[in-house]
């Protein structure tokens, strides 16, 4: 291909304080919506609405999406003139990298195409280390930044740093990870190096929380490399302290707000409420009107993971729901419950539950420990018992409620976190590994 | 009966040994053998009826003598010997001594060449000349065959394979009878050549065969297995002949030899370890597939001009990472050397992942990185001048950023860097050469390629790996003082387990076990 593959885009409102910027994530909001693509768009748009000369850059997550939304031979769709979403070949996350070089140099040439100043990476998968290799080469002028959103580069078990035995895994190692992934030591050291190097070529590293920071550190990565810089998110002034009889019955009221996959650990919320069920029986009371709401997954989905878990009556499953709506639903609820069996990073509905004044009860590890101290409560992960005894300290009880609103900040809103990003990335701490076939 | 002495043939065989053919009624004739100063007794004495007399006892003989063991009998090989039985004796001249081999297989009658035939099987005679071969063989295709099955035995020749390299396998299993009971005595011949069998009978279980206990003598074990080597690689059709106890009427039961891979052969061969209860039974039918253990590549010294310091690499290379990984291999060589390079890759083809990964490699690549052929065997030739390296990915990766300048010397035709795990340890420097060969350590090497590929080819196609080639190569240029051979720090090393050369021939045996097995047997034999 020559020439450039779109048109040109029109200038930017306001004057631009940092050059061509192009944000390339790893899937597309419009198609997907995840964490990391999401907090990718969001900066987009908030750079865009700061006047600054930005691009978005997302892709289809693989080739099943792709044949439903391209046409034969077609490689990029143009949502608009600064915002595109590539034709995702899939990738294989063990190698990181495209399957067909054709596909590299494309990209390749897609990426160098926009001339830009500034490259920000949210994730590599789906752009590949080569990709990244040959753009450093190519360009070893430009600022390359990458959010880690997850511990793929780490860990090959999807990032997740949960072994396939179901344990939590705490360090990764050549021989340890070929015994839990079935592979060759050689195959891991050679992927660690590959990882190593791909990570050397951004010349800035963010990470949502100190505790995937500390995972990188603790991997080889240079200390103070990692930078924590928590996802940005758009939303409204706090809203108004609730009055005594509205803490009242949110203290009863508790949500779940989350995926149906197995790590979001719904089954031990349902086995602590069968707990809870069982006490409230026991003690021969009512049940004060306790009420357990599931957002984000339906009563057949579930059963269809776990067939064998036999749901309480005062369950309710309320399925789907807008993102945009999350924030307005939380506020109706006393406390958000976050059980999940691995480590999470940076969850967005921790995000979403500071900017809903609603406090979480949430597992005591990784992420979710970082992000809810002060004003959550954590409890064992795994462990249904003492989730269900964290439920019932604080059910009913509006003042503890009340204590922990009180202590809530408001979660990072994008002006505070461009504010961290533009000083970050106008700096060089890092000079960029650039492979010597460049010099 | 006439119980003098009648003398048919009497010749010379390699090695010093005189056969003396004929007939005499006498039923335990005082044979021996005047040459020179010395009167030798026989070595070997083979007694067998000759349908040619008329008669069923055995009248006919084939006697060994082992001249050498007389350092006076071959003084003159032109000189007359006397072959005596008692006081009775026949002058043999020095020339019929020289041509009555080629007569006993052109003329002699078929107990007489049969039994000649069962004494080179057995070892008693050495292996015939070439040309001598060829009549013989010429004669056993025309001689009758005994039926595999009748009254007096049955025998199967269930499996027989042959490796390009002229050594081969074969199993089956014999019920005989009275008359047949007895050793086994197998030769295989392709068109050209002659080669002994190594039968090992009654070493594999069959209680299948119990049915056939009624007509035949059933013993529980009556399978067997055997082995082989060809002096060179098989031309045409090969044969195995198989010849019974007292079945002189006909040459023997012939069986067909089919071709194979070498890995074929060498899966039987571990298959028969699990078969047999005797392990030293186990090594020897190994040990009858392998080589002469004593060629040694000649260590000429460098000749023409010395190769330029930026001369390509002729990357011969045994990917045993997974495909995507050669990428990363390549392309930090590529970076590590800055030299252009040409790559030999060790595997049967080249996958589109491979192919990829080559190509992925090449655009990073600040100097030419080319595929330049693929397959099992080391390159026949170079393509100009080259240095030639040779390795495993899994070691390339381990030593990026600590690889050796890749030169060739001029005082040393190849330059090993040896992955010895123990050479770190505080006594362990000292048997680096010796551990090379017994422990078998991973390594890299170089050295230029129009030198050590052509000692490489004579070196023969028997490894399994490649890698064998090399440490053959090795030890043979370390005894001529032309080898370099230095450690490279081992910690933190994984050996790959991927590509042809570490796919398990059975259980966790790997090719790599194969060769090692291999060369223990072969030193073995050599002490």
């Amino acid at each position: 291909m020559t020439g450039t593959p779109f048109r040109r885009a029109p200038a930017p409102a306001a004057t631009p304080t940092q050059g061509k910027i192009v944000i390339v994530s790893h899937s597309h909001p419009a198609l997907r919506y995840g964490g990391g693509e999401v907090a990718a768009y969001r900066q987009f748009q908030h750079l865009l609405a700061q006047g600054e000369d930005v691009y978005f850059v997302g892709s289809t997550i693989g080739p099943e999406d792709s044949s439903r939304y391209f046409g034969p031979g077609q490689r990029v769709l143009s949502f608009s003139d600064r915002d595109f979403c590539l034709r995702g070949m899939g990738m294989d996350s063990f190698t990181m990298e495209h399957s067909r070089v054709e596909t590299e140099d494309w990209l390749l040439e897609f990426l160098l195409a926009f001339s830009a100043d500034i490259y920000h990476f949210h994730h590599f998968w789906n752009i590949g280390a080569g990709t990244l290799r040959r753009l450093r080469v190519a360009r070893p002028d430009v600022q390359m930044i990458c959010t880690l959103h997850e511990m793929t580069a780490i860990c090959a078990n999807h990032g997740q740093m949960v072994k396939t035995s179901g344990e939590l895994c705490y360090a990764a190692s050549d021989v340890a990870c070929a015994a839990c992934l079935g592979r060759a030591p050689a195959v891991f050291a050679v992927r660690r190096a590959r990882m190593n190097e791909m990570l050397d070529l951004f010349d800035v590293l963010f990470s949502p929380s100190q505790f995937m920071a500390d995972r990188f550190e603790g991997w080889g990565i240079a200390p103070g490399r990692v930078q924590v810089l928590e996802n940005g998110l758009d939303h409204a002034d706090h809203p108004a302290q609730s009055c005594p009889d509205e803490l009242a019955r949110r203290s009863r009221r508790f949500a779940f707000f989350g995926q149906a996959t197995p790590t979001k650990g719904l089954d031990v919320l349902i086995r602590a409420a069968r707990q809870i069920e069982a006490e409230i029986a026991a003690a021969e009371t009512p049940n004060l009107g306790i009420t357990l709401e599931i957002y984000g997954i339906t009563a057949p989905a579930f059963a269809a993971l776990w067939p064998d878990l036999e749901v309480p009556a005062w369950v309710r499953f309320r399925g789907r729901y807008r993102p945009q709506d999350c924030v307005r639903i939380m506020r109706s609820f006393g406390w958000i419950i976050i059980p999940s069996v691995w480590w999470e990073n940076s969850p967005v509905v921790i995000q979403e539950a500071r900017a809903a004044r609603t406090p979480t009860i949430a597992s005591d590890i990784g992420g979710m420990a970082e992000k809810t101290v002060d004003w959550g409560i954590n409890f064992a992960v795994g462990d249904a018992d003492a989730l269900a005894e964290a439920i019932l300290a604080v059910h009913g009880n509006p003042d503890v409620l009340a204590r922990h609103i009180q202590r809530i900040e408001p979660p990072l809103d994008m002006p505070a976190f461009t504010e961290v990003w533009r000083a970050a990335s106008a700096r060089q701490d890092h000079p960029p590994q650039v492979p010597e076939a460049a010099q | 009966m006439d119980h003098r002495l009648n003398l048919d043939f009497c010749f010379l065989c390699p090695g010093g040994l005189l056969a003396v053919a004929g007939w005499t009624a006498a039923p335990r004739p005082d044979l021996a053998v005047h040459a020179g100063t010395g009167t030798l007794k026989p070595v070997h004495l083979a007694r067998f009826p000759r349908r040619d007399l008329r008669s069923i006892d055995p009248l006919g003989y084939l006697a060994v003598f082992d001249l050498s063991a007389d350092p006076t009998a071959l003084d003159d090989p032109s000189e007359e010997v006397f072959v005596a039985m008692g006081i009775e004796h026949v002058r043999v001249s020095g020339s019929r001594l020289l041509t009555d081999a080629r007569k006993i297989v052109e003329i002699g009658v078929d107990e007489a060449f049969f039994t000649l035939l069962r004494l080179i099987a057995s070892g008693a005679l050495p292996l015939p000349a070439p040309a001598l071969a060829q009549l013989m063989i010429t004669r056993i295709l025309a001689a009758p065959l005994l039926p595999p099955e009748t009254d007096t035995h049955a025998l199967a020749l269930e499996q027989a394979v042959v490796a390009p390299a002229g050594h081969g396998v074969a199993s089956g299993w014999f019920l005989p009878t009275g008359a047949t009971a007895g050793n086994l005595a197998a030769l295989v011949f392709d068109d050209h050549q002659l080669a002994c069998v190594s039968i090992h009978q009654g070493c594999v279980p069959r209680p299948d065969l119990a049915p056939y206990g009624e007509r035949f003598l059933f013993g529980g074990s009556d399978g067997w297995l055997a082995s082989f080597r060809l002096g060179s690689p098989c031309q045409g059709k090969l044969r195995l002949l198989t010849m019974l106890p007292g079945q002189l009427t006909a040459v023997g039961v012939l069986g067909n030899v089919t071709e194979g891979p070498a890995t074929k052969v060498a899966r039987l061969l571990l298959e028969a370890r699990g078969v047999l209860t005797d392990s030293a039974r186990a090594d020897d039918l190994h040990r009858g597939t392998l080589p002469p253990a004593d060629i040694v590549a000649p260590t000429e010294a460098a000749t023409g001009d010395p190769l330029p310091l930026d001369a390509p690499i002729l990357l011969t290379l045994d990917h045993d990472l997974p495909a995507h990984d050669l990428r990363d291999v390549l392309r930090r060589l590529s970076r590590t050397t800055g030299r252009t390079i040409l790559l030999h890759l060790l595997r049967p083809e080249l996958t589109a992942e491979l192919r990829e990964a080559v190509l992925g490699a090449a655009r990073e690549a600040a100097r030419p990185l080319t595929i330049i052929s693929w397959g099992g065997a080391l390159p026949a030739a170079t393509p100009g001048p080259a240095l030639l390296v040779f390795t495993r990915s899994s070691i390339l990766f381990h030593l990026d950023g600590r690889l050796p300048p890749l030169e060739a010397a001029e005082a040393h035709d190849l330059q090993v860097m040896a992955l010895d795990v123990m050479a770190a340890l505080p006594a362990g420097a000292a048997l680096l050469t010796e551990r090379f060969m017994s422990d078998r350590p991973a390594f890299l090497c170089w050295g230029d390629a129009a030198r050590l590929l052509p000692r490489l080819a004579r070196i023969g196609a028997d490894a399994l790996v490649p890698e064998t080639a090399f440490r053959r190569l090795a030890q043979d240029l370390q005894r001529g003082g032309r080898l370099v051979l230095t450690d490279a720090d081992a910690r933190g090393f994984h050996a790959g387990t991927e590509g042809p050369f570490a796919v398990p021939l059975i259980d966790m045996h790997t090719p790599h076990d194969f060769d090692a097995l291999s060369a223990r047997l072969s030193s073995e034999g050599m002490a």
